[in-house]
């Protein structure tokens, strides 16, 4: 898989997001998912829907990425589609495609146009625990280092004649499987110490202190204004205030 | 079992964040406490290690791949209060960083996996008392994800009935579909702890007595 360190984040930057505020960009994200989260109006559902792919096609994130990541949820949306379609009705199994899409096209914007440092900035800012923080930050930056490690190993295994199994009952398969975990722990382990060390050494107590640059501008309050305005047209269209006629 | 946004009855995912919140708070509180913040690092690298173990696949039968929750794992590793603190981290980072699971949806998620799974491991062990080990961590670990994945079923099969149908699964097919792929995704799962626990013990029985959270550590190996 060989990660290198950035490569999740690495269409942030080419985003035309990229730049934004990361606290506005996560609490208008997150209202807007609440606020799909309560639509049942198939139009208003429909519209989310839209405006989402527009700001996807508008952020320049290749569609690639989009789709590789929009997948993960596709197993749920086919399930949840084709019960609604079969136990209630046909209406509500498209609204719940429409409403699940939209609402990870959302997510998908946010995580994908913002790097999760700037991320973890904007969730100090909202107050969580830093500790949690801290734990976020280093777990990130961790594992990556692990997958290049497992990549590795995988090759060594794969070198030796390991295709992967067939089912459930290849135990031998299922040991090269987790020895090769538990070895990963137990590099990691050591690793740990190594680093903790390194840390230490440096005059790490445990707290983190970062140059804090974050400033709301007006594209931010542009931003947050079409989320928001968006959502209360949403919202007005749902308790039926707007017609479209 | 990440559920993604927009699935569930909103009244489904407030009560998820009520009641895993919490929890975790506490959890982090009693972890917080009794180790050093500057033991973060030592357990950002372990979250990280099972996070990476989740990426590997395992054979499941006609094509199909399944992969590892680790939430049992992190207990016998870490212990109770220290597996939930990192289990809420592997699944932040999934949610912030890979967009997998939603982000309102996030607290039943973490209701699942960081909370339901971690407990019924935990439960299972203290059962167990350290008899069986080998055994002990197979039935743990497919326990926790049957009862992960039963909550999960659980919620969906409420949100529909909740919402008239507009949201959610259907009762009568999630809880059947989700207990019967996660019965057969939880041997694997067993399988595999069993493995890693057993090679633990070989190569770094050291890595099994991490206890955190506890008052006192305890210097015996917990199984």
């Amino acid at each position: 898989m060989g990660f290198e360190h950035d490569e999740v984040d690495r269409f942030a930057k080419g985003s035309r997001f990229f730049r934004f505020d990361p606290r506005v960009k996560l609490a208008c994200t997150i209202f807007f998912i609440c606020v799909v989260a309560m639509l049942r109006d198939l139009t208003a559902l429909y519209l989310a829907l839209v405006f989402t792919m527009v700001l996807v096609e508008a952020s320049g994130v290749p569609m690639r990425h989009m789709v590789s990541n929009f997948i993960l949820a596709f197993p749920f949306i086919l399930f949840a589609f084709i019960t609604m379609f079969l136990t209630s009705s046909l209406e509500n199994a498209v609204a719940i495609c429409f409403r699940i899409s939209a609402s990870v096209l959302a997510l998908l914007l946010m995580v994908s146009t913002t790097p999760f440092f700037s991320t973890l900035k904007a969730l100090r800012w909202y107050k969580v625990p830093e500790i949690v923080c801290n734990l976020l930050l280093f777990t990130y930056r961790f594992i990556f280092l692990l997958i290049d490690e497992m990549s590795r190993m995988r090759l060594a295994r794969k070198a030796r004649g390991f295709t992967g199994g067939r089912n459930l009952l290849d135990l031998g398969a299922f040991k090269t499987i987790s020895y090769t975990i538990g070895m990963v722990l137990v590099r990691s382990n050591v690793r740990a110490t190594k680093i903790y060390d390194a840390l230490l050494s440096r005059g790490y107590t445990g707290d983190m202190r970062t140059i804090d640059e974050l400033r709301v501008r007006a594209r931010d309050a542009g931003f947050a204004f079409l989320f928001i305005g968006f959502s209360c047209l949403l919202i007005s269209m749902q308790l039926e205030a707007v017609h479209w006629t | 079992m990440h559920i993604p946004d927009g699935l569930m009855d909103p009244m489904i995912l407030f009560a998820g964040w009520a009641i895993a919140l919490p929890v975790i708070a506490f959890a982090v509180s009693k972890v917080n406490r009794t180790v050093d913040e500057s033991k973060v690092p030592f357990m950002a690298i372990l979250a990280a290690g099972i996070f990476v173990a989740q990426m590997l696949n395992f054979p499941v039968g006609g094509g199909t791949t399944g992969h590892l929750v680790g939430a049992t794992l992190a207990v016998m590793l870490l212990g109770v209060y220290g597996s939930i603190v990192v289990m809420t981290v592997i699944l932040v980072i999934q949610c912030l960083v890979f967009g997998d699971g939603g982000i309102t949806a996030l607290g039943l998620n973490l209701l699942n996996m960081a909370v339901v799974a971690p407990f019924a491991s935990a439960v299972i062990i203290r059962l167990a008392n350290g008899k069986a080990r080998s055994a002990t961590s197979f039935a743990a670990s497919w326990f926790a994800i049957v009862l992960a994945a039963s909550a999960c079923a659980m919620a969906l099969a409420l949100s529909f009935t909740l919402s008239n149908g507009a949201y959610g699964i259907n009762g009568i097919v999630a809880i059947p579909t989700m207990l019967g792929w996660h019965a057969v995704i939880g041997v694997g799962e067993g399988l595999i702890t069993m493995g890693v626990i057993s090679f633990l013990a070989k190569i770094a029985p050291e890595m099994l007595t991490m206890q955190l959270g506890k008052a006192e550590p305890k210097p015996e190996v917990m199984l």
